[in-house]
């Protein structure tokens, strides 16, 4: 656990989400194992979006087998996700953020934000980009 | 060939202690007690199988269990099937319920030790990162699976082995990739572990604790390397069982601690931590041998 090294790193990448417009502090309302699955999956989401809707798992798979990809393709698309899921992924989290936090979702907003340690150790907010609307 | 002979050499007479069956009694009892809060802690926070929704995204990564069983389909079909997931869930619940009371029942924890690698799998997979918090859970029922007393207390001693080499390794990992000795590692977890936190809590009451030793590098060096080398006093485990009681108690303030200053939460290790119980003492008074 945390075996890597590492170095600071000032930026920070922090997903934010609103539900029916208001925010929701998921550090607080969702439990541990809970808030893995959501934030796992908005995180792998937002990695597919950068990479024009590629599973970053299909890419080391193509990297490692080089011209013999081919061979084994339909064995890696089994085993990880294409747009097919992409487009799914909006609808599933909001039937699985409903059953987490017990409520009716109406609008869905979740945006993956940049952020700045300052030398005082607080966090100044750069940029928010969107990578989700629902219901708007 | 004598394989205890090339295995244990000159010792094969050395004592083996041997759990009995009330010894394996109150040990089922207190592991599958640990299990069912884990599956209740798990129903609780809506991450059962049945509970996921049918959950879109699957991460296999580099894992050859995660891929035989994603090429099988297995997660994915009982996680689409609401009927058949909360068949799925109900009998997890059973064959953790099943262990607990019916101790001499051996199908109960076979059962549960099989279902539980498919839920492990499932939940690691759809949460797209492959945690290490659920292994404890997933490898303690191994050892009731066998009826010999003599297999299942080899089994019970070698998962102590295991949990010594999990914190130990934990310490090696760092010390050779060089971790220990970069003083930026404290600050740099602190930073990359609580950015959310002190985001979306800027007034929290634990918030001026991690601007602290963020704002202050040379203490998160001190934390960092203290919590480091908690890992690596696990060593002496091997040697001895004189001090089993720290290996029991120190876990659960090393992992109160990443809890508290990195939100890692690795509770449901500490089930493991019931290998370090010597049930005063008696199982260093028996007196069976191997031959």
């Amino acid at each position: 656990m945390f075996s890597e090294k590492v170095e600071v790193q000032p930026k920070q990448e922090i997903i934010s989400i609103k539900i029916n417009g208001q925010p929701f502090n998921y550090t607080q309302e969702l439990i541990d194992a809970n808030r893995h699955i959501i934030i796992g999956t908005i995180s792998h989401y937002h990695d597919m979006k950068t990479e024009s809707d590629i599973d970053p798992t299909r890419q080391f798979f193509q990297q490692k087998l080089g011209g013999q990809y081919a061979a084994f393709q339909p064995l890696v698309e089994q085993m990880t996700n294409d747009s097919t899921q992409y487009s799914a992924f909006e609808n599933w989290l909001h039937r699985y953020l409903e059953r987490s936090t017990h409520q009716d979702i109406q609008t869905l907003e979740v945006d993956v934000q940049s952020w700045q340690y300052a030398p005082n150790g607080q966090l100044d907010l750069l940029t928010s980009q969107a990578l989700i609307r629902y219901g708007l | 060939m004598d394989y205890r002979r090339l295995i244990f050499g000159r010792q094969r007479k050395k004592e083996l202690p041997t759990l009995d069956m009330a010894q394996r009694k109150w040990l089922s009892r207190l592991v599958f007690g640990g299990v069912i809060l884990s599956l209740l802690y798990r129903w609780w926070t809506h991450v059962l199988l049945s509970q996921l929704e049918a959950p879109v995204f699957i991460y296999p990564y580099v894992d050859l269990t995660y891929w035989a069983l994603h090429l099988g389909q297995l997660p994915q079909f009982i996680s689409s099937h609401y009927g058949l997931a909360i068949v799925f869930d109900v009998l997890l619940f059973v064959a953790a319920l099943g262990s607990f009371f019916f101790v001499q029942k051996r199908i109960f924890p076979i059962a549960f030790g099989l279902l539980y690698l498919i839920y492990f799998v499932s939940y690691n997979s759809f949460g797209i990162h492959h945690t290490h918090c659920m292994v404890g859970i997933l490898l303690v029922s191994i050892p009731f699976w066998f009826k010999n007393d003599r297999t299942f207390t080899l089994l019970w001693e070698g998962l102590r082995y295991f949990t010594l080499w999990v914190y130990f390794s934990a310490f090696l990992w760092k010390l050779l990739r060089g971790s220990l000795f970069n003083y930026e590692q404290g600050v740099a977890n602190f930073m990359n572990e609580n950015a959310t936190h002190i985001a979306l809590n800027p007034d929290g009451w634990l918030t001026p604790f991690y601007t602290f030793f963020i704002a202050h590098p040379s203490w998160s060096f001190v934390a960092s390397t203290v919590a480091i080398l908690m890992e690596s006093l696990f060593v002496i485990g091997f040697f001895t069982k004189k001090y089993d009681w720290w290996w029991f108690v120190l876990p659960i303030a090393f992992h109160t601690m990443t809890y508290l200053f990195i939100h890692v939460m690795f509770y449901e290790l500490l089930i493991l931590n019931l290998t370090f119980l010597s049930f005063g003492g008696q199982i260093d008074k028996e007196t069976k041998t191997f031959d």
